[in-house]
């Protein structure tokens, strides 16, 4: 049933935008579903194509959160992490997985309420997509 | 170096659709420098063969590795084991790490994953151009070192035709026209004097054209 | 005589020559030759037959020139680089002498890119240059490019095409002197409708001393309408169309402008004839072949000289 099914999420965040929003939203009590996956990085540049693909195998949707496109600390890294997204959605067309599985979201840093609602939305679509058929069987 | 390009995943499930346990061999040297088959583009493509597969409910075992070169002899030996426990390789490297396994493992089954596609260099970040054809008989001397066989869409000695027009070629207005290279180069160089003279009709045998081509060199051989 | 040809008597006699441009048709129809054919005899002293023009498949441009000789129009075939190797082009040109053509043009040939079989593969063996030293010396010098000899030698009147207007523009005089050295008789340019630029490279041919070597024509094309000129302008790489001859062509609305068309291109061979050099004009007017008398008439070459001898 598509209805009970819980996606399993992973969120990659950058430590000067994602994470911070994302510790303002547990802090302002948003609570997430234990089966989010918070991985921390140092900048979403950091992220390499195949973290993201590997996620995939494991759950149902990758999420990254980086700076404003003009915000990063790393100058390029958010722009580098947003062509590494868009490399994985044309492997995904490719292969007939729908490539809505892999989010790239823009956030400023300390606006946990945008980081909630935007992890909301995303769930919302994953369980309207159902469970990842490519998933890891077992 | 050798540039490559990875061939669409469809087409490289095509290959394997009856294995159900593979090698991915990259090569660590040309094809990985222009992001084609090193080791991170075998994890990928590893990855993305895995979730296909579990798509079809026909899950695949991979296994990985990225040999320094996949063009010579010693250094295919270390994918030795790994290939004697899988059915197929898939090979990332150019076609000609593809033949060296081949060759080296007649037994194997080694299928392409790239596409060979010219001799070049990375122009900027992303972006890799042509420069050398291999065509057997070096003419940079006199093109101020700039390939006419390669950079002009009709590999002419005595160029530009008719059809350049504001430093493009004709075929496309992208594509630089390489007699405009050269006129400017051997203009800078003070050389246009090289552009009177009539370059010959090119012997074409020590390219591709005389066959397949062999090097001997008594003096190397052990 | 290098040839014998029409083309050749009539330019050696001095006079000012004419020829046009025929396209083979896209199927075997010997009827479409035939009709063309009757079209332009007599009106001008040889024709060109392209070679596949824009890579897209034609009859043969040396069968097509037969047909022309069987009925008594002189042809200037074409031939190119782009499909045929060494072997290959002068098996065709012992072939095409037999037939008793006389006139050949060497072409590098377009690229086959925007042609009807994009994914065929190219030959460039030679350049167009090369190409037209093989000619001469098999002419010449009865050698195959081999070096083996002819027994028989294959004798064109041999021409270039030159194009004054693509880039380096002042490397394309250069370049045609290299076409001379290499042994042509005549040249024909590419079209001309900007008539300053063109008296510019005329004047660096001058100073090459080019005009005294070969016969230099004119290349000129009449205009069907304003859509066509600014086809040129903007997407025939090489063409170079100046506003005011758009602007002509605007000014006359739709039907005036095959009119005005054929106006222009007498304007414009007026222009080109007081250039110093210039023996002739070629008329290039490809699927509009009967427009060519009357931009003849108008401009005062009938009747066309009878060669003798
Ligand atoms: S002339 Fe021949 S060998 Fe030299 S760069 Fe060009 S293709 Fe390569
Ligand atoms: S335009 Fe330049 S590069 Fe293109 S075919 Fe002509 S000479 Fe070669």
């Amino acid at each position: 049933m598509k209805g009970d099914f819980e996606p399993k999420i992973t969120a990659f965040c950058c430590e000067h935008s994602g994470l911070l929003s994302a510790n303002m939203a547990v802090e302002s009590r948003f609570v997430f579903s234990n089966d989010v996956q918070m991985i921390r990085v140092p900048c979403s540049g950091k992220i390499e194509a195949i973290h993201i693909m590997k996620a995939l195998e494991e759950g149902d949707g990758v999420a990254v959160f980086a700076c404003h496109k003009e915000a990063c600390q790393f100058l390029r890294g958010n722009l580098r992490a947003e062509a590494r997204v868009s490399s994985i959605k044309e492997i995904l067309k490719e292969i007939g997985v729908e490539e809505e599985r892999v989010q790239m979201y823009y956030l400023a840093p300390s606006n946990g309420i945008k980081f909630a609602q935007l992890l909301r939305v995303f769930y919302e679509n994953l369980k309207k997509l159902g469970p990842n058929v490519g998933r890891k069987v077992g | 170096m050798i540039i490559g390009e990875r061939k669409p995943i469809q087409e490289v499930l095509g290959m394997i659709a009856e294995h159900d346990k593979i090698l991915i061999a990259g090569c660590g040297t040309c094809v990985a420098i222009c992001m084609a088959g090193g080791d991170k583009e075998v994890s990928i493509l590893a990855s993305a063969i895995k979730l296909a597969r579990n798509k079809e409910e026909k899950s695949i075992q991979i296994l990985e590795q990225t040999p320094l070169r996949q063009c010579e002899w010693e250094f295919v030996d270390e994918l030795k084991d790994k290939i004697e426990t899988c059915d197929a390789v898939l090979s990332m490297a150019c076609g000609i790490g593809v033949q060296t396994l081949v060759e080296r493992f007649p037994k194997a089954v080694v299928y392409p994953a790239v596409n060979t596609t010219f001799l070049g260099l990375p122009e900027e970040q992303g972006v890799w151009s042509e420069r050398c054809g291999a065509c057997g008989n070096c003419v940079l001397d006199k093109t101020g070192g700039i390939c006419p066989i390669v950079r002009c869409s009709k590999s002419l000695l005595n160029g530009p035709c008719g059809g350049s027009q504001d430093g493009k070629c004709e075929i496309d207005s992208e594509v630089d026209c390489g007699w405009q290279l050269i006129y400017d180069r051997l203009k800078t160089l003070g050389k246009l004097d090289n552009l009177t003279d009539i370059l010959p009709a090119k012997d074409w045998s020590t390219s591709r054209d005389g066959g397949p081509r062999k090097m001997v060199r008594e003096d190397m051989k052990l | 005589m290098k040839s014998g040809s029409n083309l050749e008597k009539v330019l050696e006699a001095g006079h000012f020559a004419v020829t046009a441009e025929l396209g083979p048709p896209k199927g075997a129809d010997a009827e479409v030759i035939s009709k063309k054919t009757d079209i332009l005899k007599d009106c001008v002293d040889a024709v060109n037959i392209t070679d596949c023009q824009t890579a897209v498949v034609r009859m043969s441009s040396i069968a097509a020139a037969a047909i022309l000789v069987s009925k008594g129009l002189e042809p200037i075939i074409q031939m190119t680089c782009r499909d045929r190797n060494r072997i290959a082009i002068q098996s065709d040109l012992l072939g095409a002498s037999a037939l008793g053509i006389k006139n050949l043009l060497c072409l590098t040939g377009d690229h086959q890119k925007f042609g009807n079989h994009p994914q065929s593969k190219n030959v460039f063996d030679l350049d167009s240059i090369q190409l037209i030293k093989m000619i001469k010396d098999m002419r010449d010098e009865k050698k195959f490019q081999c070096g083996e000899e002819i027994e028989v030698e294959p004798r064109f009147f041999v021409g270039a095409a030159e194009n004054p207007f693509s880039d380096p523009f002042e490397y394309r005089a250069l370049r045609l002197a290299k076409k001379v050295e290499a042994g042509i008789d005549f040249v024909q340019t590419q079209i001309v409708y900007n008539v300053e630029k063109f008296a510019k490279w005329m004047e660096m041919v001058r100073e090459l001393g080019l005009h005294k070597k070969v016969y230099i024509l004119a290349g000129v094309a009449p205009l069907k309408s304003v859509g066509m000129a600014k086809y040129m302008k903007s997407c025939v790489p090489g063409m170079d169309v100046p506003n005011e001859v758009i602007e002509r062509m605007v000014a006359v609305g739709k039907e005036g402008a095959k009119e005005e068309g054929k106006n222009i291109c007498v304007d414009i061979i007026e222009q080109v004839k007081k250039i110093k050099g210039i023996a002739g004009v070629h008329i290039m007017a490809v699927e509009w072949e009967e427009v060519v008398s009357g931009i003849v008439e108008k401009a005062g070459f009938l009747p066309r000289p009878k060669a003798s001898g």
